[in-house]
């Protein structure tokens, strides 16, 4: 059986219909087209599938599709504004913090929702925050620091095309 | 040290695909879809043994939307190969891509092509199986118990049919010098037998294969794979078609870690569907399925050494037994590799390695980050530490002592493998990070809260190494190790690479844009790396062992090297001077002593196409002589809760001896995505199978656990300042070494903090409480 529901994507108002056993990740993915959210699982606990509703950082693959209706969901496409990246985005890209990148796009979107309630986390609230997020190849090291440098306002430019992290000296501890 | 001052090596870049990743655009091999696009899935047996006798369909092909449903009497009859690093002549054929003996639980019945993946699973659960369930052995123990059932009937090593005793199919006996000699000579012989576990890969993307049949009659194939060439040969032979047939795409993949280092069925099974249809076929793993078809073997190691009381070691023995699972994707190469790296660890002149590869009904195992070395490892690395407290020698010390250093050889990839080492930051990383841990002043048990007395706090280091690649001095009948690449340069100078090593996510694509970049002295963005297929790259090895930069990256170093000597030749005919009075700097060409005369390297090259001078265009394969290891140092803080048995590791010191480091962000991302994966291995990883029915007890991400941001403690990564002369600018690898002594450094650190050995991987909190408890008794 389908339902046509109503919701903002991106921002936009969208109105679609799909079977109503699927969940928001196969709306998103098989129906839209929209590919950056990944389904590591589909059980609800990898966090590949993390998308923003209404301000909040949801699985999509454990929330219905017709319960989007009426609310505003965000995805990985919906970061950048007229052409240019998100912060997040560019802090990420500067870092590191993207190996593989499979986890990435949830990732983003996990921290999106917590630097908008939250705009300087301490090291703590990130670890706690993303802790629905797995990642298989950076130890997640490279991902806190993107996101303190995105809390602490640095700005990572474009030098020759190319992003390159400002060079922070490792003094040894003794 | 001889390092060169490069321009762009050793800074942090943007990878290449960075902002496609970042934004989502990027398509891996799942978010795929073409048009007319049908589903397969698999119709998986539930017994860990048994016959299928008989296989009904009729109902299942009446589903709305079901196109195609094969058994095994609809697959060809050819013994099929997986993995993709060695040659063929040795490899395990002892699989069809549906089987009539089902070996596992989880293992191929029926595979199931249709419409939507909602016909295709309706589909599975109307097929009618009558199976004959047998008895299974599940467990080593009852693989190898004299009344065990025989798991395979038949399997060939290259032309060859083995000989499968019981349930072995490999026995290895090498001995260098004379061990009891050794023996004999030694004043202390230690003995330990050492277990390691079976933890997944588990790369966060699911492995997905999408073929299409092509209007030449050929088929497309974009699939989760280390090895683009490789697959295709796979797939071809176990189709029964010629490889040219099939036209294999690189694809970004999200996370491997040995995984996709083989086929893993479903690649062969939808190119044979696709070619039956003639339409695009789809397959995509479920989390499940991830968790019954990969994992690293689980060794049972036992050591047995002899020092002098200096600590000089004087013999070494070690005995591996190796479970690969119900199919021998990688024959016995894990336990050779075990073997091999157990008696490369330190400088020993009488060696012997014993071993045996058994099969068990338990799904496949290839390789995990490591390949033998992590089991290798957990056994030397815990008997150094117990061996040292026993002769009563700092274990740093012990290490130095026996330490394999520059101009010693050793096994690479097992003992078919021999290399030199010339380079080595082992000593350096020890002093490092010993400095920063703390060393001197580490105590014993000691209890750092005066309010919480059962914390116990202990620190406890490992060493270990992985090669990078598997070079050596002479060819070796045994892994295909070489690589291929073409280059050739635009008229708007931007150097365009076609070559076909695999991006597991350790950066290795980007950084050829950084040699060819430094090589030519063009500008990073001025490289482009095509996607690349079999169609329009050379053959090359297989992104695995490390290799993706040492031995991937020497070709694309000798075709840039070559395209800068004509790029100065036609830059002379313009200049009019020699080539040596020129030089090519951040895409420019300019002149010595003249440096206001210059031209771009753009102009260089429009000038030879209207002079009709031809392409400015290179090629190169290389076979890497050597595969120098990568060293690596890891020293840990622990705290255990002795009433619990629970562990947090507290501090991380990875120390890392890689050559010239290429993309400082991707060596300091695998040295910290190294430690979580070593990390899990040494407190938590495995996969758990019921002894009696072979039933999975946690293939999903709830029951199965790893790392989260919670468990993570801080990484410090330190540097060995070391330059690798066989290597690509003088570096080395990276992305094994880092994960291989990580386990032996949790054992020897909760060790340190509460006086108990644990010899059996994961240490778990139930495996530290019940020795606790023993020792108080
Ligand atoms: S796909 Fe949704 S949590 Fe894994
Ligand atoms: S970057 Fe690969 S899973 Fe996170």
């Amino acid at each position: 059986m389908e339902k046509t529901i109503r919701f903002h994507l991106n921002e936009k108002p969208l109105e679609v219909s799909c079977p109503v056993h699927w969940t928001l990740l196969e709306l998103i993915r098989d129906r839209l087209g929209l590919t950056g959210t990944k389904g590591g699982c589909r059980e609800g606990e990898c966090g590949t599938c993390t998308v923003i509703v209404d301000g909040r950082n949801v699985n999509s693959c454990m929330m219905l599709a017709v319960d989007v209706a009426g609310r505003s969901v965000t995805t990985v496409e919906g970061l950048e504004r007229n052409g240019e990246l998100h912060p997040l985005q560019k802090a990420f890209i500067a870092k590191g913090a993207i190996q593989c990148g499979f986890c990435t796009p949830g990732m983003l979107m996990s921290a999106k929702a917590l630097l908008d309630a939250n705009p300087r986390p301490s090291r703590s609230e990130i670890r706690k925050a993303l802790s629905g997020n797995l990642c298989r190849c950076t130890g997640y090291e490279k991902i806190f620091e993107a996101i303190e440098s995105v809390g602490a306002g640095e700005i990572f430019d474009v030098d020759d095309g190319v992003w390159q992290a400002i060079e922070q000296v490792q003094k040894p501890r003794d | 040290m001889s390092q060169k001052p490069y321009s762009l090596a050793g800074k942090r870049h943007e990878k290449l695909e960075a902002r496609q990743k970042a934004t989502g655009r990027l398509k891996y091999t799942g978010d795929i879809r073409l048009p007319d696009m049908l589903h397969c899935r698999i119709l998986r047996s539930p017994h860990a043994n048994a016959i299928v006798k008989s296989v009904d369909t009729t109902e299942a092909m009446k589903v709305p939307g079901v196109v195609d449903i094969i058994t095994y009497d609809d697959v060809p009859k050819i013994l099929s190969m997986h993995q993709f690093l060695h040659v063929p002549e040795v490899m395990y054929y002892d699989s069809y891509l549906l089987e009539r003996h089902v070996r596992h639980v989880g293992d191929r019945v029926a595979a199931v092509a249709a419409e939507s993946i909602e016909a295709a699973e309706e589909a599975l659960r109307k097929v009618v199986v009558d199976y004959e369930v047998l008895p299974a052995a599940v467990t080593m123990e009852q693989a190898l118990a004299g009344e065990a059932p025989r798991i395979h009937e038949e399997a060939r090593r290259g032309t060859d049919l083995v000989e499968i005793e019981g349930n072995v199919f490999e026995k290895v006996d090498v001995s260098i010098g004379d061990v009891e000699r050794g023996f004999a000579e030694a004043d202390y012989v230690i003995e330990r037998s050492y277990n390691t576990s079976k933890p997944n890969p588990a790369p966060m993307e699911r492995a997905c294969v999408v073929c299409a049949p092509r209007s030449d009659g050929r088929l497309d194939v974009w699939a989760t794979a280390q090895g683009i060439h490789a697959m295709r040969m796979n797939i071809a032979h176990s189709l029964g078609v010629p490889v040219s047939h099939l036209n294999c795409h690189r694809m970004f993949l999200g996370g491997s870690f040995g995984a996709h280092i083989h086929t893993g069925f479903i690649e062969n099974i939808c190119a044979f569907l696709a070619f039956r249809t003639g339409r695009p076929v789809r397959g995509e793993k479920t989390r499940e399925e991830m968790f019954l078809a990969y994992g690293r073997h689980p060794m049972k190691v036992t050591v047995k050494a002899g020092f002098k009381k200096d600590g000089t070691m004087t013999a070494l023995h070690s005995d591996t037994t190796d479970d690969t699972g119900s199919y021998a994707f990688s024959g016995s190469s894990k336990m050779m590799l075990t073997s091999g790296f157990t008696l490369s660890m330190y400088k020993c002149p009488n060696l012997r390695m014993t071993g045996r590869s058994i099969y068990t009904n338990t799904p496949p195992l290839s390789a995990m980050r490591g390949a033998g070395n992590p089991q290798a490892s957990w056994a030397v690395e815990s008997l150094m530490d117990e061996a040292a407290e026993a002769l009563g020698i700092d274990p740093i010390a012990l290490r130095l002592r026996n330490n394999l250093g520059v101009g010693d050889t050793f096994y690479g990839q097992g003992p078919k493998v021999i290399s030199t080492i010339r380079s080595c930051g082992t000593p350096e990383l020890l002093e490092k990070g010993s400095r920063l841990i703390g060393w001197e002043k580490r105590g014993n048990g000691y209890a750092p809260y005066p309010d919480r007395p059962w914390i116990r706090r202990g620190i406890g280091m490992a060493r270990g190494f992985h090669t990078s690649g598997c070079g050596s001095e002479k060819p070796n009948r045994f892994i295909m190790d070489f690589s291929g690449a073409f280059i050739k340069m635009n008229e708007d100078g931007t150097a365009q690479l076609m070559n076909a090593a695999a991006d597991c996510g350790g950066g290795n694509i980007s950084t050829y844009a950084t040699l060819i970049a430094e090589t030519i002295g063009l500008r990073y963005s001025d490289v482009i790396v095509n996607g690349g297929d079999t169609d329009t790259t050379p053959f090359d090895g297989v992104t695995h062992a490390s290799r993706g930069l040492y031995g991937a990256g020497q070709p694309v170093v000798a075709c840039a090297e070559d395209i800068r000597q004509q790029l100065l030749e036609w830059a002379s005919r313009a200049f009019r001077c020699g080539p040596e009075d020129l030089e090519i700097h951040q895409g420019r060409v300019y002149r010595h002593f003249k440096p206001e005369d210059s031209m771009t390297v753009s102009e260089v090259v429009l000038l030879g196409q209207a002079r009709g001078w031809g392409n400015i265009m290179a090629h190169s394969t290389v076979r890497p002589t050597a595969c120098p290891p990568h060293f690596v140092v890891i020293f840990l803080e622990v705290e255990v809760d002795t009433r619990t048995g629970r562990v947090d590791v507290t501090r991380a010191i990875s120390g890392v001896d890689t050559g010239t480091i290429i993309n400082r962000n991707n060596v300091e991302g695998q040295a910290a995505g190294g430690l979580h994966m070593g990390l899990g291995f040494g407190l938590m990883e495995d996969t758990l199978f019921d002894a009696a029915t072979g039933r999975p007890l946690n293939a999903n991400f709830a029951d199965y656990k790893m790392l989260t941001t919670l468990d993570m403690p801080p990484v410090e990564i330190v540097f060995a300042d070391t330059f690798e002369p066989t290597g690509p600018l003088g570096s080395k690898a990276i992305g094994e070494g880092v994960t291989n002594p990580v386990a032996p450094a949790v054992a020897n650190a909760i060790y340190n903090a509460c006086g108990v050995r644990i010899r059996d991987l994961p240490c778990t909190p139930e495996r530290v409480f019940r020795e606790i408890k023993k020792a108080r008794i």
